[in-house]
């Protein structure tokens, strides 16, 4: 993804795909992610912003 | 938005098309580095020519530690993610050991690190193992496989991708277990944990979760545990774990281990298998 440009990436939940109700995935925010220094090997090397769609608010994201 | 969830829900590719609003957005960082270890320990193989060959049964050792409280506990504890999967790595490894009994190839029991934060120790094993790279032939994963109620079905996620798949049947079926194929493949649970790192060097790998008939008590309580419990601080020594039905499951992984480090031959990708692709 880095190689195409990207920074990040966005990703609007599907409710009926969730294993947790969105309370907790929201209170999760807060928590530090982590990366390997070696990671040669991953295919999210350089990406640094995740951001994570309540699927209620995806009209707004997706269609304006 | 309800048209982009059906066809999510229905397997259709989604469509592609530019969205309509923008989002500006400032991170600070706070970088810092920290060190958490694997940690292993190998059964040695008994046959001069398999014994350099060896089979992982792996776990992971981390959980969420401490965060948002809920109902006032902030400790998120992860009794069942993997407590229980580190309690059955060392179980299987000590009644291997006390047990005597020689297996053909080496056995590698592997508690890897930071699963929750993207399988990073599983990642940096496959990456650099403290065995040939070339000698490892199987992971057998246990993650958080929920003890909750008497095993009589047992969940398999990588079940029709290798010929492990035959040989996790003849386990189960050996104590009594029926074997289910993943009963929701389209979360994509056999490529969300530990045994995906090795997946993805070309090592054929299987997972596990107690399976259930859907409509009864065990997916009531089954369902129940993942809105309730998972990734929550809930997830401790106070919920009814069924202690019988974990050290059934141990049973029958340690079938499975014993039968994949003695039988001659690797376990290898089936021809029709996605994962395939990484076989080397």
């Amino acid at each position: 993804m880095k190689a195409a440009g990207a920074v990040g990436f966005a990703a609007i939940l599907n409710p009926k795909a969730m294993d947790v109700p969105w309370s907790r995935v929201a209170s999760s925010r807060g928590n530090p992610a982590m990366a390997l220094i070696d990671a040669g090997n991953t295919g999210d090397k350089g990406l640094q912003f995740s951001l994570t769609i309540k699927s209620d608010s995806g009209q707004s994201i997706s269609c304006g | 938005m309800a048209e982009l969830l059906a066809d999510a829900d229905s397997g259709r590719l989604l469509p592609h098309f530019p969205l309509q609003r923008r989002i500006a957005v400032t991170q600070t960082f706070v970088h810092s580095n920290a060190e958490s270890p694997n940690v292993a320990g190998v059964l040695e193989g008994d046959e001069p020519n398999l014994r350099n060959e060896y089979v992982i049964l792996s776990a992971h050792l981390d959980h969420l530690g401490i965060g948002a409280p809920v109902h006032g506990d902030r400790i998120y504890n992860g009794a069942l993610d993997n407590v229980a999967g580190i309690a059955s790595l060392i179980e299987i490894a000590r009644h291997l050991h006390d047990s005597g009994v020689r297996l053909r190839r080496s056995v590698l029991f592997l508690a890897v690190t930071a699963e929750e934060k993207g399988e990073l120790g599983s990642q940096y094993f496959a990456a650099h193992p403290t065995v040939p790279s070339g000698g490892i032939v199987a992971d057998i994963n246990m993650d958080m496989f929920m003890p909750l109620f008497p095993l009589r079905y047992l969940e398999v996620q990588g079940l029709g991708e290798s010929t492990f798949g035959a040989s996790i049947r003849e386990a189960a079926k050996d104590e009594g277990v029926k074997v289910q194929a993943d009963k929701q493949p389209q979360r994509n649970r056999f490529i969300r944990s530990d045994q995906y790192s090795f997946v993805k060097h070309g090592i054929p790998a299987l997972a596990f979760k107690f399976g259930y008939v859907p409509g009864t008590p065990e997916e009531k309580i089954f369902q129940g545990w993942l809105h309730t419990r998972y990734h929550a601080p809930s997830d401790d020594a106070s919920q009814l774990v069924d202690l019988a039905a974990a050290a059934h499951f141990d049973r029958v992984i340690e079938r499975l281990l014993t039968s994949v480090a003695n039988d001659p031959e690797k376990p290898q990708w089936l021809p029709n298998s996605f994962f395939r692709r990484f076989a080397r």
